[in-house]
């Protein structure tokens, strides 16, 4: 199936898979479909775009939203896989408070985590001076 | 409430990296005339990608509104709109994009949606969509009610699929075999950081004007003349997590008529005889009416408690005479007594006390709701008295069930995103009248005047003659029955001239009651308004017989002199004469709505929602929101 060169304009693609263009471009934005063989104006689309594009028609008729084809088509699904190993970092905010967090979060949700860690490591640390004294 | 500061900023899902929204912001300006508003709503996009940027904006009409055309305007550039059948406009529009020009497409789809999108747009380009529409609004004996959706509710569907892809981020899929290739933006429980939005708009009441005020913004009011004033936002900016509403009252309660000649050399008028000019018909009758009560989910919180304020309000003034029925619908429907009981003190207790057990839960099935009721009022004219957010999709069935159905229905929306546009039509199409009330707002007021509707109409067999107009004729069939506080609305048409007369015929007990009312057709202007918004109102009731995916639909010269407006079988398209290409690609993005203010935040969940654990297919989302 893979052996035909993409030779389809967007158009053509459409109307081959009955999907409007600003549908597929959406797709291939969402990660769904891959992207023109060819990109730039003489972009060109080919038949494994088609069966992809079949593919997705099928998962949404039986009920599946577009992100959990997007899962689907991204592997095996790792949520369903109990037995995956999966590591953690751990933080130590306080003596007596440790915080883990997964090691594969994508890097702006883990600067955003350490954010977070740092803030509550500073309350507790306020709150324990505050006590002190008394 | 955020103010957009904190809480969300848009995240590119593939380099994790800040990026600014492709939709700025939503300005409102235009004018709100008695009979209805010409509105211009301006759009502002801008890429801050490297790369052609795609974007769809989605949005819902007002009441009986029609998309009349657009304009862009761009560094260097200045296109207009044409109207096309809506494959012919989607194929400029894909042809557009294809070749590297700044295309843009407004399609109108089932329910009143729109679609808005915007295609090339290039790098650090600035682009405004002004979009031109003509609505309806809400007609009071003293002034009107104007309203318009700053936000697109998630409304119910059985087959709609509906994900929180993460902790206050949904997104809901409808079937594409009735909505095409219609897309719902993200929704969002958090508005900060969303676009912002913003109106300017001037009212002209053709009478002295009394009062202008909003139950939902803050307003910076400048009187314009005595029939005339200027509102806008008192503040620079605002989060679309609600509907605007404006209520603006006259003076004293008079006729209106606003006429001209058109271009067409054609005459067209709207007159709205208050409801006070056909007197007072007593002794009110015993009368029958059930009450129909969404339980839905999105009904969570503040609108179930309105919702229940509401029903024990017109209990207090139902009379020992009166019956009633009870029904609250989710996924189905739940009697409080199988038939009609007579309202004694004893029975309104129960029902009180049945109230109270009323919870949120499932879906809106509200054509079931609707069919109980009728079941339970039996044969002969029911009065059902709905109270519901219409938060529904595919109301073009509901609306055909409740027409064959019989019954007479009176709506209450309820809640900071009440489906207004249809509500308006449910209640018109079976005869009734139809108020809401945002969450700001005193329930039982809104909901006594509305209930003194129910099964009491002012003035019935109301006849509307033109023979003393020339050439005068109804463009849309006046409305039989007035009800208190409802004016009489009259939409015709008439030769070129100096007007004339109509004569209003009415049962008044046993008597018939007279009334004329001067047609007075000398501003152009005006009855260019009036061809307007008559074809915004045709387009719109006939929308609503249709459902489906348009294959079929009917070419938009049916409506002749008003197929300048944009029904959903035909669509608005332009492109740019600009060469942009060749683009390597293009990046796309949708622009996000909040969840209405009143809506509970994970709404969608409770339509039997699923949740998905963010894994890396989700983050790949263009656009994506995260939050910071």
């Amino acid at each position: 199936m893979a052996a035909e060169t993409p030779s389809w304009s967007l158009a053509e693609l459409a109307d081959r898979a009955g999907v409007p263009g600003r549908t597929i471009r959406f797709y291939i934005a969402r990660g769904l479909l891959p992207g023109p063989a060819k990109p730039g104006r003489g972009a060109a689309y080919g038949p494994d775009h088609l069966a992809r594009l079949r593919e997705i028609r099928d998962w949404q008729s039986r009920g599946l939203t577009l992100t959990e084809v997007a899962q689907r088509l991204a592997g095996p699904s790792r949520a369903a896989v109990p037995l995956e190993p999966v590591t953690w970092w751990q933080y130590q905010v306080a003596d007596d408070v440790t915080v883990q967090v997964r090691a594969d979060a994508s890097p702006w949700r883990l600067k955003q985590i350490k954010n977070y860690l740092a803030q509550m490591a500073t309350g507790l640390r306020a709150n324990e001076e505050r006590k002190e004294p008394q | 409430m955020s103010d957009g500061n904190g809480g969300f900023t848009v995240m590119n899902g593939e380099t994790g990296q800040e990026a600014r929204l492709a939709m700025e912001g939503l300005w409102l300006t235009g004018c709100i005339l008695p009979v209805g508003a010409r509105l211009l709503v301006a759009h502002t996009f801008r890429s801050a990608e490297d790369r052609p940027l795609e974007v769809v904006y989605a949005f819902g009409l007002p009441r009986d509104a029609a998309l009349r055309r657009f304009r862009i305007l761009g560094e260097g550039f200045r296109v207009r709109s044409e109207l096309k059948p809506v494959e012919e406009a989607r194929r400029q529009y894909e042809q557009g994009v294809t070749e590297g020009h700044l295309s843009t497409l407004a399609r109108v789809y089932r329910d009143g949606r729109v679609n808005l999108s915007v295609g090339n747009i290039r790098p650090g380009e600035l682009v405004k969509v002004f979009l031109e529409l003509v609505a309806g609004v809400d007609w009071r004996d003293d002034g009107l009610r104007f309203r318009f959706p700053f936000t697109l509710a998630p409304c119910y569907h059985r087959q709609a699929r509906a994900v929180e892809i993460e902790p206050g981020v949904g997104e809901m899929e409808l079937p594409e075999e009735e909505f095409g290739d219609l897309l719902l933006p993200p929704y969002m429980t958090d508005p900060g950081g969303l676009h912002q939005v913003g109106f300017d708009l001037s009212i002209n009441l053709g009478s002295e004007l009394a009062t202008v005020a909003s139950p939902s913004h803050a307003l910076r009011f400048r009187p314009d003349g005595p029939c005339g004033a200027r509102v806008s936002l008192s503040r620079e900016r605002d989060v679309p997590d609600r509907d605007l509403v404006l209520d603006v009252r006259a003076r004293a309660a008079g006729i209106r008529c606003c006429g001209g000649v058109c271009r067409d050399h054609r005459a067209r008028f709207t007159v709205l005889v208050p409801s006070v000019a056909f007197g007072r018909t007593d002794p009110a009758p015993p009368r029958s009416v059930v009450f129909v009560l969404d339980r839905s989910g999105s009904m969570e919180g503040t609108p179930l408690e309105q919702a229940k304020k509401a029903v024990e309000a017109c209990l207090g003034a139902m009379s020992e005479k009166d019956r009633m029925g009870f029904v609250a619908f989710d996924n189905t429907a739940e009697l409080f007594e199988p038939a009609l009981v007579t309202c004694t003190p004893a029975n309104r207790d129960k029902l009180r006390q049945h109230l109270e057990s009323v919870q949120a839960r499932g879906g809106t099935e509200l054509a079931a709701g609707i069919q109980a009721a009728v079941k339970l009022a039996g044969a002969g004219s029911a009065d059902l008295f709905v109270i519901t957010d219409g938060q529904v999709s595919a109301t073009e069935d509901i609306l055909s069930a409740s027409r064959a159905a019989g019954a007479r229905l009176h709506c209450l929306g309820i809640g900071a995103a009440s489906q207004d546009r249809f509500l308006t039509l449910l209640a018109r199409e079976t005869g009734g009248v139809s108020r809401f009330v945002t969450p700001r707002e005193r329930v039982d007021t809104a909901a006594l005047e509305l209930f003194a509707s129910a099964g009491r109409p002012q003035a019935s067999e109301v006849k509307v003659s033109f023979q003393a107009l020339p050439g005068g004729r109804a463009v849309l069939p006046p409305a039989t029955e007035v009800f208190e506080g409802h004016p009489l609305v009259v939409m015709g048409e008439a030769d070129a001239g100096a007007g004339g007369a109509l004569e209003i015929t009415w049962a008044a007990g046993r008597k018939k009651a007279r009334l004329q009312v001067a047609v007075a057709l000398d501003n152009p202007h005006d009855g260019e308004t009036a061809r307007l918004l008559q074809g915004a109102r045709l387009i719109t009731d006939w929308e609503s017989r249709l459902s489906g995916e348009p294959a079929g639909r009917p070419p938009g010269s049916r409506f002749g002199t008003n197929a300048e407006s944009s029904p959903s079988w035909n669509s608005s398209a332009a492109t740019t004469a600009w060469p942009a290409g060749p683009w390597p690609w293009w990046r796309w993005s949708s622009a996000p709505v909040t969840m209405p203010r009143s809506c509970p935040p994970p709404a969608w969940c409770r339509w039997g929602c699923r949740k998905i654990p963010a894994s890396r297919a989700t983050s790949r989302l263009c656009g994506m929101i995260r939050s910071a």
